[in-house]
């Protein structure tokens, strides 16, 4: 029987780079060959969540959802827009596996740690893990809580906070939060999107990477989900997933 | 149109703005507008990437939308080659216009769509009839695909929309916010992001906001010859 993988992810009206790693990832995918067809499906653009299935040959389909949060959108939207009633679903004939996503793997937590790394991080630097974060649903933060405590449980770095974008801790306060003379911040986001790219810089002042305040500087981390680690994780949660019925 | 047995045949067609011609072993396909200096040649790897904007570099969030960047063809070196990269550009065209031909097209009307969104989209539900026959004249007129959804009939060699897109239920969603709080009309603003609907001088939004109001606008986009949907396949 052959086997599909779909990478679902948010996608973007506005944004074009909102879905690009999801792009990345699924070719990378392709290319190690443990699916005989890998597809991406979205949101909010083309090809669309809802029609995912009409692309696909293979009875046998295994949905990973590219998110950081275990929230609203896994929970709710990509399963409607789907049609899948649970883990296990049948849908227009086909067995379809819908794994947790990819915010809720304990080896993001790595790819953080990688991504702080990157960006030049030492054991006297303090790192921030910075997530989207919002009032509306408690449920979140906790993905972005759990990573920020896998990275300080490995002793790599003298400090780790996680702050937020939309929610407390704020982002903004993250010189008083750390007290380390060098500060990483790394984004727990999908995407170089609009936040990343655009409105967390303008709003944290960091001017081409960095920011300095008072002697002590914050360095600006690519985000974690365009790194191709990423890509294993995805792989290790449709794998995982083939054993259920 | 049998877009494969077109590709086995190496008959030249067309697939919404895009051209498909054979030259030797290499299956081409060039977009609009190709001006005297002949087509850049880009990659199929590419091709991605350079559909998602138009001329002017405005995201196309509607990959059918008649914006595609012109001037430009593709070298396929295979079938399969070819095939991806329609898909590139039009995501599921070749598939739904498959499964139209064999009458096995899902199709799913506009009401079950707008009665399905939750959050922020759950208000898109209460736009009435006029609202909708407004939203999907505004739109899918800027579209390459023929909204099959609303019962329009599909022309030779065209595009079947099975589903109300997410870039119609956005729309629909701020209608059905001005259906309760009008906003003045404004004239259109050549540049603004396709899908900022809630800006005043959005294309999209100022040609709806005319139409509701039955006047014309002034500089508008013409629409195609989308037929206009009935009031049976909008309200379900």
């Amino acid at each position: 029987m052959s086997r599909a993988l779909v990478l679902a992810g948010h996608g973007s009206h506005l944004d074009p780079a909102s879905s690009r790693p999801v792009h990345d990832h699924a070719a990378r995918l392709r290319a190690r060959g443990a699916f005989d067809e890998v597809h991406v499906a979205f949101w909010k653009e083309e090809p669309a969540l809802s029609r995912i299935l009409d692309a696909v040959d293979a009875d046998d389909v295994t949905i990973v959802p590219v998110f950081i949060s275990d929230g609203y959108f896994v929970r709710e939207v990509v399963p409607r827009e789907a049609g899948l009633s649970g883990p296990v679903s049948c849908v227009l004939g086909k067995l379809v596996r819908y794994t947790r996503p990819v915010g809720s793997n304990p080896a993001l937590a790595d790819v953080i740690v990688q991504r702080a790394l990157e960006a030049g991080a030492g054991p006297s630097t303090g790192i921030a893990v910075l997530g989207h974060g919002t009032p509306r649903n408690p449920g979140s933060e906790r993905n972005v809580l759990f990573h920020t405590e896998l990275v300080s449980k490995q002793n790599r770095f003298v400090a780790v906070a996680a702050v937020f974008l939309e929610q407390e801790p704020d982002m903004r306060g993250v010189f008083g939060l750390l007290d380390t003379r060098e500060i990483v911040m790394v984004p727990l986001f999908v995407a170089e999107g609009w936040h990343v790219g655009v409105s967390i810089p303008e709003d944290m002042a960091i001017d081409r990477g960095e920011l300095r305040r008072g002697g002590r500087t914050l360095r600006y981390s690519a985000p974690v989900g365009t790194h191709p680690l990423v890509t294993g994780i995805i792989e290790e949660l449709a794998v995982a997933a083939a054993a259920w019925r | 149109m049998n877009i494969e047995a077109a590709i086995a045949a190496r008959n030249e067609f067309r697939i919404g703005e895009v051209a498909i011609r054979f030259e030797g072993p290499l299956g081409i396909i060039s977009g609009p507008r190709m001006g005297s200096t002949g087509p850049a040649r880009v990659a199929s790897d590419d091709l991605r990437e350079l559909v998602r904007t138009d001329d002017h570099g405005r995201y196309r969030p509607l990959p059918g939308a008649r914006t595609m960047p012109g001037g430009w063809e593709v070298r396929c070196h295979s079938a399969d080659e070819l095939l991806d990269a329609i898909d590139a550009i039009y995501p599921l065209a070749l598939r739904h216009i498959g499964q139209h031909e064999r009458g096995e097209l899902r199709v799913i009307p506009l009401d079950e769509v707008l009665r399905r969104q939750s959050g922020r989209y759950a208000v898109a539900a209460s736009l009435g009839v006029e609202g909708r026959k407004a939203a999907c004249n505004t739109l899918c007129g800027r579209c390459v695909r023929t909204p099959v959804w609303c019962e329009a009939a599909l022309p030779p060699g065209g595009i079947p929309c099975p589903e109300p897109c997410s870039v119609l239920v956005s729309l629909c969603r701020e209608a059905a916010l001005w259906d309760t709080s009008p906003p003045a009309p404004s004239a259109p603003v050549a540049g603004l992001p396709f899908a900022r609907f809630d800006i005043p001088g959005n294309e999209v939004r100022e040609t709806y906001l005319a139409d509701r109001a039955g006047a014309p606008l002034a500089g508008s986009p013409s629409l195609n010859a989308t037929a206009l949907p009935g009031d049976d396949a909008l309200v379900g």
